[in-house]
């Protein structure tokens, strides 16, 4: 068994290991590459933290993997699936087995929370309303709102409730793979601790695989099992973060031994 | 609830061949326990619903003092809700005991107990429905009342812009001056010439019948003329701009709202009626009398050509009738309507834009409100003007 301080992109397991497998992935717009021959293996129940700067790709690779734009070439692998399958009954499939929260949360502005996080569930499955309003005020209080919250529009809500709000609608399903973009930007530290500390608690009991990314230190200390580094449109490196912060080179370095690096990792 | 707006080749299949769930009440160990079996998952209790809902109410009770797990197949936490609610009916305090293994039902039970909340009651409204007519009514009155007075406040506050642009001409924009005169008044002119040609043309072919009966056909001309230059062209041409750059205005000013760049432009001293309002009033104010000009000789054309190609009269006769027995005052009543119907517009809509808020319904609201206020009061004023030239006897 492979445990999770793997300090390899990919790592030689079975495909029902692995939650997210990514072989020779390009992404191109028009001349532009960003990245090329990609490889990387996610196993299932860990957290990685996907860290890069700014024009690496962290988000288009991101939108690659959940079937928003397709990669020039390469193959996409989710928990043995392929999202840019052409049998549409394996893409919906894979949606109802992740839950993506975007970095704005992305909340359906012409319905409340509570109907926010009821729309998944109303299209994928055949609860009565009762059950429906049930299930989605678990949700929203799992993902740490009052139940008060579940009335009020997203307008209505501030940065961190919608960030919590967006987190319940992904959960809605049960997923297996939770992927978060940048779940703490924007958040006051002791919000962003919090949220840290909800992304941990919710994928121990529930055993889920995290996705995230994320520019936020004390995120990647307190929450992932492993960091993944985009850089050279690739991974350039991947492992535990004391062994990612050791082996740091370039903009990693910086990344790490930069004033709020220290501050964040000691 | 089946969602019969999917297709059925997306219809989602539960991601892993599931069981269908179920339960029973057995004894183990002398101590009545809830024995659920098959998968209870996020995909497969609406199987059960009908047959748990009056567990789920209270209107019935499991005599259960906890759950037996060993028969459970998969789990996830909208099943274990149910489980737990299951359970929390038929005892009202104490904990529930947990028999049997399961890989993952007591950490699942442990997260979702503390968020499980007694299913809130909804509240109907018992008002009858006269009082909520009389609520609607009085609601409506009231917001109609405070429409008028923010509406009022807001012209006074660009006309005062206006003035300050006027005596300090340095003041004004002229880049969005221009980029507005573009887009909301010179690309219209396709769409303000085409539209009023056939206006022109119908008023032609609808007098020349009801007109031919008195032997009167040559009225024709006069018949174009006045009520081309006098109403339809004024009149079109601001309908077509209430519903093309009023629009429009509410939206680019509306998204800016979202955005926070209003709120920027202030902290950078910069003032959003200067900056947005004035430009877009003085823009529509500039074009508007020329896209009704447009509009009358287009109108006029199509007038003429039917009268030409239709009714036999000479092109030279109908300019002639059209001097003589039209005239020039015809021209000037209708073009006087033209810049006051555009600051009525560019208000509006400037003040619909600024009034959207952070979400995009109020966005697509107010977009509405702001060409349905325009045309309204174009169509309002316009029969003002008609009655104040009544009194003129022009």
């Amino acid at each position: 068994m492979i445990s999770a301080d793997a300090i390899t992109a990919t790592l030689p397991v079975d495909d029902g290991e692995v939650a997210i497998r990514l072989r020779g992935v390009a992404n191109r717009f028009g001349d532009h590459t960003i990245h090329e021959g990609l490889d990387l293996d996610v196993l299932r129940g860990e957290t990685v933290g996907v860290v890069g700067g700014s024009g690496t790709g962290k988000s288009v690779l991101l939108r690659a993997i959940i079937g928003l734009r397709a990669p020039s070439s390469g193959s996409v692998r989710v928990l043995g699936l392929d999202p840019w399958s052409a049998d549409p009954r394996e893409v919906a499939t894979l949606r109802g087995r992740w839950g993506v929260m975007f970095q704005d949360g992305a909340l359906f502005s012409a319905l409340t929370v509570r109907e926010n996080v009821m729309v998944p569930l109303k299209e994928q499955t055949d609860m009565g309303p009762c059950l429906l309003r049930e299930i989605a005020d678990l949700k929203i209080s799992m993902a740490g709102l009052p139940a008060s919250a579940g009335d009020l529009l997203p307008s209505e809500l501030s940065g961190g409730m919608r960030k919590r709000a967006a987190l319940a609608r992904a959960l809605a399903l049960d997923p297996e793979i939770l992927f978060l973009d940048e779940p703490t930007a924007g958040l006051d530290p002791i919000t962003a601790g919090r949220f840290d500390a909800l992304v941990n608690e919710l994928k121990s009991t529930l055993g889920l695989t995290v996705y995230l990314i994320t520019h936020d230190l004390d995120t990647l200390r307190d929450a992932c099992d492993r960091i993944i580094v985009l850089a050279d449109r690739r991974v350039t490196a991947a492992g535990p973060l004391d062994y990612v912060r050791e082996h740091a080179e370039g903009w990693l370095a910086d990344y790490f031994r930069g004033p709020r690096g220290r501050a964040a990792l000691g | 609830m089946t969602d019969t707006t999917t297709p059925p080749a997306a219809e989602m299949p539960p991601p892993v061949a599931a069981r269908p769930p179920g339960f029973a009440v057995v004894a183990v160990e002398d101590v009545p326990m809830l024995a659920p079996h098959g998968d209870w998952t996020v995909w497969t209790i609406a199987q059960i619903e009908t047959d748990l809902r009056p567990y789920l109410t209270g209107e019935a009770a499991l005599s259960a003092r906890g759950i037996d797990v060993s028969a459970l197949g998969a789990l996830d936490t909208a099943g274990a809700h149910v489980l737990w609610q299951l359970v929390a009916a038929s005892q009202s305090a104490g904990i529930a005991a947990l028999y049997g293994d399961h890989p993952t039902a007591l950490r699942l039970l442990d997260e979702v107990v503390p968020h499980t909340h007694p299913p809130a009651a909804l509240v109907p409204d018992t008002r009858s429905i006269a009082i909520k007519l009389l609520d609607q009514i009085g609601e409506a009155t009231v917001r109609i009342g405070r429409e008028t007075a923010d509406t009022l406040e807001f012209v006074g506050r660009t006309v005062v812009a206006l003035a300050k642009a006027v005596m300090d001409p340095r003041r004004l924009r002229w880049l969005p001056i221009v980029a507005v005169m573009e887009s909301a008044g010179f690309n219209a002119i396709p769409i303000v010439a085409t539209l009023s040609f056939f206006i022109g043309a119908v008023v032609a072919f609808m007098g020349a019948t009801t007109l031919a009966q008195f032997g009167a056909t040559v009225f024709t001309v006069e018949l174009v003329g006045i009520s081309v230059l006098r109403e339809f062209a004024v009149l079109l041409t601001a309908i077509i701009i209430a519903g093309r750059s009023d629009s429009a205005f509410t939206a680019q000013i509306g998204a800016m709202k979202m955005n926070q760049e209003i709120d920027a432009m202030r902290t950078l001293g910069l003032d959003p009626m200067d900056m947005l309002v004035v430009p877009r009033v003085i823009a529509l104010l500039v074009w508007l009398p020329i896209l009704t000009l447009v509009a009358m000789l287009a109108g006029l054309i199509g007038g003429g050509a039917v009268a030409v190609l239709q009714l036999d009269i000479s092109p030279t006769y109908f300019l002639y009738r059209l001097q003589e027995n039209v005239g020039v005052v015809h021209f000037w009543t209708g073009m006087a309507k033209a810049p006051v119907f555009a600051v009525i517009m560019a208000i509006i809509g400037c003040r619909q834009g600024l009034l959207v808020g952070n979400d995009v319904i109020s966005l697509g609201r107010n977009t509405t409100a702001a060409v349905v206020q325009a045309i309204f009061m174009v169509i309002v004023v316009d029969a003002i003007f008609a009655m104040v030239y009544l009194e003129l006897d022009l």
